[in-house]
């Protein structure tokens, strides 16, 4: 269920808001939490997100920060749940690392999937965070 | 409501002025016409009008025998760019030719019309409308503004590979150069002396190669810079900023010990630094400094107010910012930069370069030549955020950086920075491009010019209705929403040139 932006709330620029509403379009059944910055970007969490049986945890939330520059500015990094661990007991492959997400002061896993060739005309936010689960779930 | 004016300028790309004079005067002595859309900027003096698009009146369909005059433009066609004026937000100027050479003026005729015309126009496009005349070397022009008012047009600029001015009137001064500048001026002419004492140039980052530019800028005559660094110099600066000394930077010992009197201590600022520098030489140029980041608003408003921006810091969102003011506010720059590949492990050089790219609005953007990394750009803007984000592929180590480098990038920039605004470099002997980019590898003993590449579909400078290009005041430019801008800390205060945003 979607949230509802308190009254008096910071703006965002037009292609963030775009953005945020794309994002809930692609992940219709799932809460997404949208923070403004302050400064027209905004703070994403998209919370039970299925990360297929790789670990040791079914789903995670899934953070990133689309910033006032979107689309000329990547999405990136991305953030999951700090206790995310792999099922076969193995460590975490290069692109995943512990770290603490300014947004709320947060402990994640940091998702470092940065977009060599980001096309404002092309790529979007929902579909960064699609590709990122993709990886998530098949890392290799 | 607008300001009242009396004066203007008409900002214009080489190309869309050579497609209007080569419809004008195609050889056949007569008379030809066409309407010019232009965004709407503000300017030192007046008003701006950059243009957007150039439609042409075909003869005898477009461009018909007038009822009163030899020629007017015929209804439909006035019609039809009144409306795309009223609905994508450009002024409307319709634009004809006299003959002769270094002089024009509206003729009674012209005049009456405009009286006639001018006033309906302006109520169906909600935008200043107004005429201008052409002869081969002058322009003159007559602009209705919304408030009722009206003003001649002062000069036009057109940019190209030389940045051309053309006004009503040629200019016959003879009055010598100061002795000042006697060496020089045999270079410029005095004319071109005192176009330099008249131009405004912004240097974006006081470090090696700012501080450099910004010298050579004073030195050189200009009239005013507008100096825009937010940074501190350090001691490891102090070989490469210009007019630094160990002095400016606060002793690390005596900061550790009293952090509570860290201001009274804090090394000074580069662009005080630059100042300082021009002070020095007791030339006459005007230095207003902005220790701010280049997407504040006394900074973004300070670039669109420029002849010329000189882009010598290395950040993505520096690059960024100046490129849409290159574009929305039709102002050339270049960008200066120095590279120097060092194998962190093996210690290794790799090819040393330095580059000087002229960004016009018609060639050499810098999203289009890849030179705006977007994941640099999301990690420059989201703050602490960011540095965290960076830290997992490595801290950021110092880049090697030696000031005989920079004096190659800025030397050259500066140079074509002059001889474009004097008129003085040569036509290239096949079809070049109006910008192009500088690239010297001092180790190779190489230098090419690279011929930058343009992507119509550009979100800066593409060719489609939703580009930036010569939006002035309704460009959107990259720069954080604000509700109401901090104080300036000094220099005027300034209205902000684009649209505001508020909760």
């Amino acid at each position: 269920m979607a949230e509802v932006y308190a009254a008096g709330a910071p703006r965002l620029t037009d292609a963030v808001q775009v953005a945020v509403d794309e994002v809930r379009r692609t992940f219709p059944d799932l809460s997404v939490k949208a923070e403004p910055d302050g400064q027209g970007g905004v703070y994403v969490v998209i919370r039970d997100v299925d990360v297929g049986n790789l670990y040791t945890e079914p789903s995670t939330w899934l953070g990133f920060h689309i910033s006032y520059l979107y689309p000329g500015s990547d999405v990136y990094p991305h953030y999951v749940r700090p206790d995310l661990a792999r099922a076969d007991g193995a460590a975490h492959g290069p692109g995943l690392s512990a770290t603490t997400w300014a947004f709320g002061a947060t402990s994640a896993l940091q998702v470092s999937r940065r977009s060599n060739r980001w096309d404002p005309r092309v790529d979007t936010a929902a579909l960064k965070a699609l590709k990122v689960l993709a990886w998530l779930k098949d890392p290799a | 409501m607008m300001s009242r004016v009396d004066r203007w300028t008409l900002v214009a790309e080489e190309r869309h002025w050579r497609e209007l004079t080569d419809h004008l005067f195609p050889g056949d002595h007569d008379e030809h016409g066409a309407v010019l859309l232009a965004g709407i900027a503000s300017g030192r003096e007046g008003l701006r009008l950059l243009v957007r698009d150039v439609l042409l009146a075909r003869d005898d369909r477009d461009y018909v025998p007038g009822e009163r005059g030899y020629r007017a433009l015929a209804p439909s066609f006035i019609a039809g760019a009144v409306r795309r004026a009223r609905d994508e937000g450009w002024a409307y100027l319709a634009a004809h030719n006299h003959g002769g050479s270094d002089s024009v003026a509206f003729s009674s005729v012209d005049l009456a019309s405009h009286e006639r015309g001018y006033p309906a126009l302006q109520q169906i496009s909600g935008k200043p409308v107004g005429g201008l005349v052409l002869a081969t070397q002058a322009v003159a022009g007559d602009l209705w503004l919304v408030d009722g008012s009206r003003a001649a047009l002062d000069s036009a600029r057109i940019l190209g590979r030389n940045i051309r001015s053309l006004s009503p009137r040629r200019s016959q001064s003879t009055d010598a150069a100061a002795e000042l500048f006697d060496r020089q001026a045999r270079l410029f002419g005095a004319a071109g002396q005192r176009r330099m004492s008249s131009m405004r140039v912004a240097v974006v980052g006081l470090g090696g190669a700012g501080s450099m530019a910004a010298e050579m800028l004073v030195r050189v005559g200009v009239g005013e810079l507008v100096l825009i660094d937010p940074d501190r110099v350090e001691s490891s600066n102090v070989p490469r900023v210009v007019g630094s000394s160990t002095s400016d930077v606060a002793p690390t010992l005596r900061r550790r010990r009293f952090p509570w009197r860290r201001s009274a201590a804090a090394s000074m600022l580069k662009v005080d630094i630059a100042e300082r520098a021009a002070r020095f030489t007791g030339m006459a140029t005007r230095v207003q400094t902005l220790p701010v980041n280049v997407s504040h608003p006394d900074a973004v408003s300070a670039l669109s107010l420029c002849d010329w921006i000189v882009l010598a810091a290395d950040s993505h969102e520096a690059r960024n910012l100046v490129n849409a003011v290159v574009h929305g506010f039709l102002i050339p720059a270049v960008q200066v930069g120095v590279k120097v590949p060092v194998d962190p492990a093996s210690g290794v050089v790799g090819e040393v370069f330095a580059v000087a790219r002229r960004v016009l609005p018609s060639s050499g953007c810098l999203w289009c030549n890849g030179l705006i990394d977007p994941t640099e750009l999301q990690l420059e803007v989201t703050g602490e955020e960011g540095r965290r984000a960076r830290a997992y592929v490595g801290a950021d180590a110092p880049a090697p950086s030696v000031i005989t480098l920079n004096g190659l990038a800025v030397s050259h920039a500066l140079t074509d920075l002059m001889l474009a605004s004097n008129g003085l470099l040569a036509d290239p002997d096949h079809e070049a491009p109006e910008a192009a980019f500088a690239r010297f590898l001092p180790r190779s003993n190489r230098f090419y010019m690279d011929e930058p590449r343009r992507d119509r579909n550009c979100a800066f400078c593409g060719d489609h209705a939703e580009s930036l290009r010569a939006k002035g005041r309704e460009a959107r430019l990259p720069v954080p929403l604000v509700t109401e801008p901090d104080p300036p800390r000094r220099g005027r205060s300034s209205s902000l040139p684009w649209r505001r945003e508020t909760p």
